[in-house]
């Protein structure tokens, strides 16, 4: 064999390796791409529904509720991951004209508490200390797990609540309220102990916009139906049971979530373009300032459904060890003096976040790794080659 | 002062000083829900009215009987109940039916109550009314949504009747030689709204006025009144007004101040008399929000006509939205004036003049307290008649009590004393309430007059008396100048009749605004500018009007007013008290006529 042709194969099987090389390198980003189909990085998905409403004359807080709940889980949210508060039962009041039924419409076509409906905090249980509880984590050891939130730093939370509010507060049953610095400072603790990767907070009551002004915490997207000095209006009433069955702002937000699938690319973009001040007689409020990705694009189903992402992560020996060592801190056992409990948890949340960040991010420069691997396929093709051009000069 | 309370009385008609009423309890709900009665109801409440129509003629005992198993054919439990009622007058007995309808979902512990008695307020058999409840009790028991029991009530007599029953509800059935109130033997749970309904007869009717002054001036939470006015102007449209009383709208700004006026005066007389208007105002005595919904024709009004059918859809749906509440009604008002079906004056408003009223009396009563003492004068007479002499800073003169106090002391007494003849029964033969009155009278204007004499007998004594010391030691004499006669007895028992008065006002304008301020107003240009005076004509002017204001001469006025008989007014007066503990003739009695006595004693009294 010539010289010639030697050197022309050898060019070829370059070219070949470094093709090959190029393919395999961009390779990783799309496989996340494909597990991960939006840029959320969370794994899982929670949602915490709160209807602080009593009293039969709030049916409409109750059927919003549970639309919400209907949507959230026909999108795939389990109900395991669920945490549904409803202060009252309309459904089995005896004013009930249709007992053991709420319809969030006229046409009564579809019956919200029909089949599987799963409250977590029922009746004088909706507290504001125990939805508080709830959020931080900070529960009562023998608390079931349907009426913990287990989230950590890979969920998305969707926390909608619906009643009777005013400025900054939100009335819990007529017995109590929350504050909007108590929400705040409940989504900080959140933080803190790392209980969220991004969380949607969806409020519809009366000037609903001041509830979300002190959340001070980062990925946090919050919208409500009214600005303040804003009343939040019901939308239609059903004549037969006699009472509003639906609020406006939950109306408008569920028209458009009905359209959605599981696989849907509609965005938070897309469901904010739909509020109306002609439609919800009053103004609709987004705080986005806090979240990081832009809104147009954020999947709906990133809140609403339960798509969920896979992370690929290096193989390390030492990461399953750290992995164990995690629940210890993520399931934060409730001691009775919370304020003990602050102290006690402190170091070991710091501890925790250097170990997280170890885990969730590749050791070394990544950059310097795709340089290496690249060096190493071309030595890899440059061998391959040669064994090729031995094999066929030999023949 | 009085002034200032007068004009604010006369503006609180006006539009600037009334708001528009609203739904303040959100639980109600009015009319937001569909109504079961339909066509099929309104015929079957015309058959019975037939039914009705037949038995009402029957006797208290039989046409009960029938009633109750019109109810029980429905399906209801019913029952009826007797009782019997002395009075000093008269002796009742009646018997009243009654049924309950049991809520199928609810725990039975709270109930509405739909009552009816056999005659109307026009005096003529209530038969519509009745006839509706037992097409209601019919549209009911189809029904499943209801959380409080529904008690239907057919109660004889006026307000005997109802009166014995909610007695008997409520555990408190009497059985003594006046009062036998048999023990119910169907029951439900705590009654938390009732409605009374007075539709006599069997034709249409094109206005419906709304009762609601209870028992001594009590009213329903104003709620109950909304509740009606809303559905009335949804889907159930009827014409609503104030009592039986129609006023045509006027665009015209005095016109229309005059009819709230109207209005208002028409509220206030019924509240100040104190009975109820209407059966709806026994159930306010046990904390029952009640109304009575009286239909009337008027001819020649304007508004279209309304058969049982309109008005089985309203109060279906009244008894709906009351089937809303989740606790008592107490969101809105208990206090307050109505000008208009929808325009209400509420308390803060309505208070201030009474009691400005009040401390218009009170101030004059202080003025004549120091002008009792007569510092001033008293100094500048010191500081004439002698240089020398240390000016005092405080009166040297006397206050004589003796004679105020035993004549307010005696006018209190007399006071009661008439009142125990009035209610008492003695057992003397041709016994009547007229002729214990006029015996009270005697007893009263008796005080009268020996008080008056012996003060003046005591006048004539004393300055006898102190003449002839002055003709002794005329040599002493500036002595004696430095000591000054004691205060004329006509101002101490004027300031005590004005701080009476005040007392009174004041205290009556919480429990019963308008009777306070009725009374507030009689007696507030006598006892005010009322003396002894040295000419005759003047005291006698004076003394008519006192005994014009005085109870004898206002209820020959009230019976002249309404072209009555005296006994009528007197009968009606106690048996007020007898059988309902209205408060009017105790007060009247005990309060009011005492100091009209002594103002007049004080009028007669020496100048001196």
């Amino acid at each position: 064999m010539k010289p010639g042709t030697i050197l022309r194969y050898i060019a070829a099987g370059v070219c070949l390796a470094s093709t090959l090389a190029v393919s395999v390198t961009t390779n990783q980003d799309d496989v996340e791409g494909f597990f991960a189909k939006s840029k959320s990085g969370h794994t899982n998905n929670w949602a915490v529904l709160v209807c602080t409403s009593r009293f039969w004359f709030n049916y409409r807080h109750i059927a919003n509720t549970l639309s919400m709940y209907r949507t959230v889980k026909r999108l795939g949210i389990p109900d395991s991951n669920i945490i549904m508060m409803l202060a009252d039962d309309v459904a089995c009041n005896s004013r009930n004209i249709f007992p053991a039924t709420v319809f969030n419409n006229r046409g009564r076509h579809l019956d919200l508490y029909g089949e599987n409906v799963e409250v977590d905090y029922r009746g004088y249980e909706v507290t504001v200390e125990n939805f508080i509880r709830l959020l931080t984590g900070r529960v009562a050891k023998e608390t079931p797990r349907s009426k913990r939130l287990l989230t950590d730093d890979q969920s998305n939370i969707l926390v909608y609540m619906t009643g009777h509010g005013g400025e900054e507060f939100l009335k819990f049953q007529d017995a109590e309220e929350i504050s909007a610095y108590d929400l705040g400072a409940a989504f900080q603790q959140m933080h803190e102990k790392k209980r969220y990767n991004e969380i949607l907070f969806m409020i519809d009551t009366c000037q609903a916009n001041t509830m979300y002004s002190k959340i001070e915490s980062p990925n946090i997207l919050a919208t409500g139906s009214s600005e303040l000095d804003e009343s939040s209006y019901s939308h239609h009433d059903d004549p037969d049971i006699g009472v509003a069955v639906i609020d406006r702002f939950t109306y408008y937000v569920l028209e458009l979530l009905e359209k959605v699938e599981k696989g849907s690319k509609a965005t938070l973009q897309d469901l904010f373009n739909t509020y109306d001040y002609n439609l919800l007689h009053s103004t609709p409020g987004v705080r986005s300032e806090l979240f990081k990705r832009p809104l147009d694009q954020v999947l709906l189903t990133d809140f609403f459904g339960n798509v969920q992402n896979v992370e690929l992560t290096e193989f390390k020996e030492s990461s399953s060890a750290e992995a164990e060592s995690e629940p210890a801190v993520e399931g934060t056992t409730v001691y009775p003096d919370a304020a003990q409990n602050e102290t006690r948890l402190k170091p070991e949340v710091q501890a925790d976040v250097s170990q997280w960040q170890d885990h969730t991010f590749e050791i070394g420069d990544p950059n310097q790794s795709q340089t290496l691997r690249y060096a190493l396929f071309v030595v890899l093709s440059i061998a391959m080659a040669g064994a090729l051009f031995a094999g066929s000069s030999l023949a | 002062m009085v002034a200032v309370s007068f004009i604010w009385l006369l503006a609180l008609p006006h539009q600037g000083y009334s708001k528009r009423t609203y739904i303040s309890e959100n639980a109600l709900l009015p009319g937001s829900a569909n109504v079961r009665f339909d066509y099929s109801d309104s015929l079957a409440a015309e058959a019975y009215r037939d039914t009705i129509q037949r038995i009402s003629t029957l006797s208290s005992y039989e046409r009960a009987q029938a009633l109750e198993q019109e109810f029980s054919k429905i399906g209801l439990k019913a029952a009826t109940q007797n009782y019997t009622l002395n009075t000093s007058t008269d002796s009742k007995r009646g018997v009243n039916t009654y049924a309950v309808f049991y809520a199928p979902r609810s725990d039975g512990t709270e109930a509405l109550v739909l009552s009816a008695s056999w005659t109307s307020r026009d005096q003529t058999p209530n038969i519509n009314a009745i006839s509706m409840l037992l097409a209601l009790g019919r549209v009911f028991k189809r029904c499943s949504h209801f959380s409080k029991d529904i008690i239907f009530v057919v109660s004889d007599g006026d307000a005997d009747g109802l009166q014995a029953w909610l007695k008997a509800y409520h555990g408190n059935e009497e059985n003594t030689q006046d009062r036998t109130e048999e023990t119910l033997r169907v029951r439900s749970g705590a009654i938390q709204a009732a409605l009374n309904l007075d539709f006599s007869g069997v034709g249409d009717y094109n206005a419906m006025g709304i009762f609601f002054e209870g028992v001594n001036g009590q009213l329903p939470n104003l709620d109950m009144i909304n509740t009606v006015a809303a559905i009335t102007e949804g889907f159930a449209p009827v014409e609503l007004t104030l009592h039986d009383e129609l006023i045509p709208y006027t665009p015209n700004l005095t016109k229309n101040y005059l009819n709230s006026l109207k209005r208002m005066l028409y509220m206030m007389k019924y509240q100040a008399v104190g009975s109820p208007t209407g059966n709806h105002g026994l159930y306010l005595k046990y904390k029952i929000d009640a109304i009575t919904l009286y239909g009337f024709d008027k001819p020649g009004w304007h508004s279209s006509r309304y058969s049982l059918f309109r008005l089985g859809t309203l109060i279906e749906s009244t008894v709906r939205s009351l089937n809303n509440l989740l606790e008592h009604l107490h969101q809105s008002f208990f206090f307050y004036l109505l000008s208009g079906v929808q325009r209400y004056t509420s308390i803060g408003l309505y208070m201030p003049p009474v009691i400005i009223l009040g401390v218009s009396f009170i101030f004059q009563a202080l003025s004549l307290w120091g002008h009792s003492s007569d510092l001033p004068s008293e100094l500048a007479a010191t500081a004439a008649g002698n240089k020398a002499a240390v000016a005092l800073p405080y009166s040297l003169r006397s206050r004589n009590y003796k004679v105020a106090s035993s004549v307010l002391a005696m006018s209190l007494v007399a006071g009661l004393t008439t009142f125990h003849l009035l209610t008492q029964q003695f057992g003397f033969p041709g016994e009547t309430p007229l002729l214990k009155f006029a015996a009270s009278v005697g007893v009263c204007s008796m005080l009268v007059f020996s008080a008056v004499s012996s003060a003046h007998v005591r006048d004539r004594i004393l300055k006898s008396t102190s003449l002839k010391g002055k003709s002794v030691d005329k040599t002493t004499s500036l002595s004696s100048s430095a000591e000054p006669a004691p205060a004329a007895d006509w101002i101490i028992l004027k300031t005590f009749i004005l701080a009476l008065s005040a007392l009174i006002v004041t205290t009556l304008s919480a429990l019963n605004f308008s009777l306070a301020v009725s009374i507030g107003l009689i007696i507030v240009f006598p006892y005010m500018t009322f003396r002894p005076s040295h000419y005759k004509v003047l005291s006698l002017i004076q003394i008519v009007a006192l005994i014009a204001i005085s109870p004898p001469g206002l209820m020959f006025i009230a019976s002249w007013w309404h072209s009555k008989d005296m006994s009528q007014v007197l009968a009606w007066v106690l048996e007020a008290y007898e059988v309902l503990g209205t408060w009017l003739l105790p007060t009247i009695c005990c309060v009011y006529w005492p100091l009209n006595m002594a103002a007049m004693v004080m009028v007669l009294l020496p100048v001196s």
